[in-house]
């Protein structure tokens, strides 16, 4: 709950620009596509209130577990299920029906403004560079060189949660009678 | 394309913005564009500083201003500090834009378009890879939008850490000297290492690294903080700046290149060291002046609503269009060369001009293109500049609004649209059309309902003419409504007038939101919560066996 309360108000503005854009022609499921996306996908070199977040909820469950067994299922757990919502809000966004007809910036805002995303932002940062060092041709090194940065993402917050949780176990351990 | 008066301002305005440097340093050399403006003239105003007011009318009485300084603002920017290890040390290029509106829109409607045959209509150059069919350049608006508030700085040869270190400092000094404040977009850093050592890359240059911040002010700050680079000796002092900021469509901004010698060789270097070859870039080139030091140039302007109507008969420049108070007085920059030119429609028959001095050679009307030039250096505490033409020149004051209401809502609301068309002026118009359509083939999720069209043959002084209809929205987000049009006649002669592009917002309904994905969700949705619901059952049943013997905390 915390995490996704966090992921919910917490969303950077480059993703509320993205959302205004594409949710009129993609439907409501959008945001919380979004959202869940911003919650898995954590470049920890700029996503600092995504780190938190993770942080703050693993070692909440960490305390309430009061065993490092118990904090690492609990931080496991915390992840997968945002990866069921993820999977879910794809599902239905996917099965609301997509309409790519009509993409229009609103007023007041540009494409540029997606630059705030701080996935695209380290997606320029680390993968256009790389993409533009490939001029050679595609092999397995260079896949794996592509594919890295995103697995990075992708694991960051489940070893966050996961540390933390234990973090938090260790802090307050539950005691036995 | 045939170019006519309304180029005029947009080639203004893009001068002054992005262009002058170039031309300038073309001018002397007695290429082309600037022999059509004169010898050494631009490039004169660069070298020794100048303001411009550049207005234009068009036939409906509706103004386009603009107001540039060139060469100036250079000073302001501490361009001179090129030195090792000083902030512009490496710096080839910085641009700062914030635009408003449909600015974009109106130059590219105007020159880009037509120019490159973007719209499919034949054009001077004819962009064939788009096919017969052209390509509609509002598409690309439509993709990346139209408001911007950027900073663009460009370095070459410098370590990564020097340009950011430069590039930090730059911002430190826009943010304290002129209040600017940025958010990061983008760092691209481009060198040989870039490229895999089997490419063989030779760039002709070490390294370039790029940098692009958004401009974080509101636009109103961003212009006010551009026009603060200014020198406002001069002109600056008598403008209203808000003129710049409420108008549909405006914009600001300002382009500095600390050493033109420096960024003209760097260009020639791209040449590489082949067998040279002519070309028209080649030649321009080879024209350039020996031109060193820095060059800056930065401007703001407009596109206003209606002003001038059937029973105007005169146009004061500051007071009208540039927000200056009545019993002020306007005077020249004291460090450089001042200069007003105001352009009419050329069925408007100028009758008078003041201040007049054709004779000393301070003023001149041009009657072929209709426009007014004063030299303003010679004027001191001029009230205004003023051009009297005969009444009747223009069609009456007719306004058109669009209102929503309410002004938000959430997803699943409907708003009510009113577009109204008021005749303010004293005459009737005929053959009223009143249209709002432009939305229903935007978006497939919405429904409408209500009148979007309609028309009659009159509409008297003072009368209005409405529609309304409804939207319902089914998914949040940025809606964009294209303008409203109303076509009228007037003495012969059809006019259009639109509304602003507006934007509505449709914000999430979170709880609406929640049972939509349970209910759509199902059964997957069903089974999830069941599980949640099974296992805090099971939980709390575990937690009541436990009472009183469980385990507790170490505290």
């Amino acid at each position: 709950m915390i995490v996704l309360l966090g992921g919910w108000f917490l969303l950077p503005e480059g993703y509320n620009d993205a959302i205004a854009i594409l949710a009129p022609s993609l439907g409501n499921f959008v945001r919380p596509t979004m959202v869940m996306v911003n919650l898995l996908l954590v470049n920890p070199m700029n996503s600092f209130m995504m780190v938190a977040v993770w942080a703050g909820a693993g070692f909440i469950g960490g305390v309430m577990a009061g065993t490092k067994k118990g904090a690492f299922v609990v931080g496991l757990l915390v992840w997968l299920s945002c990866l069921g919502v993820i999977a879910l809000c794809v599902f239905l966004l996917l099965q609301t029906g997509l309409a790519l007809g009509a993409l229009v910036i609103p007023p007041g805002s540009s494409l540029i403004d997606l630059l705030g995303i701080p996935l695209i932002q380290g997606a320029i940062d680390q993968i256009l560079p790389m993409i533009s060092g490939l001029g050679g041709g595609f092999d397995i090194s260079s896949i794996m060189t592509l594919i890295m940065p995103l697995l990075i993402w992708f694991f960051t917050p489940v070893i966050i949660v996961i540390v933390t949780a234990i973090l938090g176990a260790v802090v307050r351990p539950k005691e036995d009678f | 394309m045939i170019l006519n008066y309304k180029h005029a301002i947009v080639i203004v305005a893009m001068t002054i913005l992005f262009a002058s440097p170039a031309i300038a340093a073309a001018n002397a050399g007695g290429a082309v564009i600037a022999q059509d403006i004169g010898e050494e003239f631009l490039f004169n105003l660069i070298d020794n500083g100048a303001e411009v007011v550049f207005t234009s009318i068009d036939p409906q009485g509706t103004p386009s201003v603009v107001y540039g300084q060139l060469g100036i603002p250079s000073a302001a920017l501490g361009l001179t500090q090129t030195g090792p290890g000083q902030m512009y040390e490496g710096c080839v290029v910085m641009a700062l834009l914030a635009t408003q509106g449909e600015l974009l829109d109106y130059i590219l409607d105007l020159v880009g378009g037509p120019l490159l045959n973007l719209t499919g209509e034949g054009g001077a150059m004819n962009a064939a890879q788009f096919g017969e069919g052209g390509f509609d350049i509002n598409s690309i608006l439509d993709m990346i939008g139209t408001d911007f508030s950027l900073l663009i700085n460009v370095f070459i040869d410098l370590t990564e850490a020097e340009a950011a270190a430069h590039m930090g400092a730059i911002r430190a000094q826009l943010n304290t000297q002129f209040g600017f404040a940025f958010a990061e977009l983008l760092t691209l850093r481009i060198d040989e290492s870039l490229f895999p050592p089997e490419m063989e890359v030779d760039l002709p240059f070490d390294a370039i690294d790029l940098f692009v911040y958004q401009i974080t002010n509101p636009f109103a700050d961003a212009v006010e903080n551009v026009l603060g680079v200014m020198d406002d000796s001069g002109f600056l002092g008598a403008i209203d700046q808000s003129v710049f900021t409420e108008a549909r469509a405006s914009g600001a901004g300002l382009l500095a290149i600390p050493d033109m010698g420096f960024l003209m060789d760097l260009i020639e270097g791209f040449g590489g060291e082949g067998t040279p070859e002519f070309s028209a870039s080649s030649f321009l080139l080879s024209q350039m002046p020996d031109l060193e030091g820095p060059v800056a140039v930065a401007g703001a302007g407009y596109i206003g609503d209606q002003l001038l109507s059937t029973t105007s008969d005169e146009i004061k420049i500051f007071e009208d269009l540039l927000g200056k108070a009545p019993l002020t007085t306007i005077n020249g920059l004291d460090t450089g060369q001042s200069l007003v030119a105001a352009m009419l429609p050329e069925n408007v028959n100028i009758t008078g001009y003041t201040p007049e001095d054709e004779a000393l050679n301070r003023t001149f009307h041009d009657e072929e293109s209709n426009i007014v030039f004063w030299n303003a250096t010679a004027y001191t505490s001029q009230p205004d500049y003023v051009i009297s033409f005969e009444e009747g020149a223009f069609p009456p004051l007719i306004v058109i609004d669009r209102t929503f209401s309410p002004i938000t809502l959430t997803a699943g609301g409907t708003v009510t649209v009113s577009v109204g068309v008021h005749n303010e002026g004293a005459d009737p118009i005929y053959n009223i059309t009143l249209e709002d359509t432009a939305i229903n083939d935007l978006y497939t999720s919405i429904t409408v309902s209500g009148v979007q069209t309609i028309t009659s043959a009159v509409l008297d002084a003072d009368e209005w003419l409405n529609i309304t209809y409804t939207v319902s929205f089914v998914n949040e987000g940025g809606y964009v409504f294209y303008p409203a049009t109303v076509e009228y006649d007037f003495e012969n002669q059809t006019y259009s007038k639109s509304t602003h592009t507006d934007g509505y917002t449709v914000s999430a309904d979170v709880i609406g939101l929640l049972s939509q994905m349970i209910s759509e969700g199902m059964p997957y949705t069903g089974i999830l919560i069941g599980v949640v619901g099974l296992g805090a059952i099971v939980n709390i049943g575990l937690m009541a066996r436990g009472r009183g013997g469980g385990g507790s905390y170490q505290v």
